[in-house]
């Protein structure tokens, strides 16, 4: 009993300890999302994510064929709503992505491309917790077009130039970064010289 | 009082937060004056001259086509999106083509 209290006791000191001294870190540099998280937190969030995933998902399979119809729908969606954080190429290196904490993953790794089918769709749907990514659908409901972006995922480590080039088209753009990217077109082509721009423009790379 | 802030601390401590970036693409107009395998050093249209690092990761494209490094040539007018990186700048994007040199007058 004494050697039970007395191993909770220091269990306890250690956790203080370590937490004390993560506090303190954290508050001398600022929370900031600069850098990624360490190998122990993110093996701990992934480990908490892998299980509050229900396990129905886990063993579900994607509904929808995969062919060249479901492949372009599941593509144009991707690059409308998802390439802003996790890039055309599934990378994650866009301005948003390199600024979350943490980071998006590369889809294009075992990591994302040995979830499940299941797993893929109830991410897409109900996002994740303290990270940047939202829940897309409603509660209940079996979105083929979500299950399209499954399809698309899994797709991503093959993904070629020229669809990657294809996808740039569909991105979300403001007025001022079509004009940009007119001015840019033109310059290549000889035009006038626009000015050097230090914009603060999002890349979907 | 001292409880309550070092138990928010903690508790801050163990939370992530979201957040966005907050910087964009640097944008590099010019002409290509030098090149190696890991960069390109750019006339820009303000006359200055800026060297560019070169990473696997960087993509080239001529109009719609994707193309490779080498398919840059000194004397090309380039439009490259970098970041600050280091203290220099890294490209994300090339876009190149065969024209003229960008008049810096």
């Amino acid at each position: 009993m004494k050697r039970l209290f007395f191993a909770l006791c220091i269990g306890f000191i250690v956790i203080l300890v370590g937490g004390g001294g993560y506090a303190a870190k954290m508050m001398l540099s600022g929370f900031s999302t600069r850098t990624p998280p360490g190998p122990v937190e993110t093996a701990i969030a992934q480990g908490v994510r892998r299980i509050a995933i229900p396990a129905r998902y886990k063993t579900m399979k994607n509904p929808v064929i995969s062919d060249k119809d479901a492949l372009r729908e599941g593509m144009e969606h991707w690059a409308d709503h998802c390439a802003s954080c996790h890039a055309n190429n599934g990378s994650g290196n866009t301005m948003y992505g390199n600024g979350m904490y943490p980071r998006p993953p590369d889809m294009r790794q075992e990591h994302t491309q040995e979830m499940s089918d299941g797993e893929l769709y109830f991410t897409i749907q109900n996002g994740v917790r303290l990270t940047g990514m939202p829940a897309f659908g409603t509660p209940g409901d079996n979105d083929r077009d979500t299950w399209k972006l499954v399809t698309f995922i899994r797709h991503l480590p093959s993904l070629s130039q020229n669809e990657e080039m294809s996808m740039k088209a569909i991105n979300p753009k403001s007025p001022q970064e079509i004009e940009e990217e007119q001015a840019e077109e033109s310059f290549l082509h000889g035009g006038s010289t626009p000015p050097q721009r230090l914009s603060r423009r999002k890349e979907s790379k | 009082m001292k409880l309550r802030t070092l138990m928010a601390a903690l508790l801050l401590a163990t939370i992530s937060l979201l957040a966005h970036a907050h910087e964009g693409m640097i944008h590099v107009l010019g002409t290509a004056m030098a090149l190696t395998d890991k960069s390109v050093t750019v006339k820009t249209t303000d006359e200055r001259i800026v060297q560019v690092t070169l990473l696997e990761s960087t993509t080239y494209e001529s109009g719609s086509t994707p193309l490779t490094r080498k398919d840059l040539r000194v004397g090309d007018r380039v439009v490259i999106h970098a970041v600050k990186k280091d203290g220099g700048l890294q490209a994300h994007e090339v876009r190149f083509s065969h024209e003229m040199p960008a008049s810096t007058h």
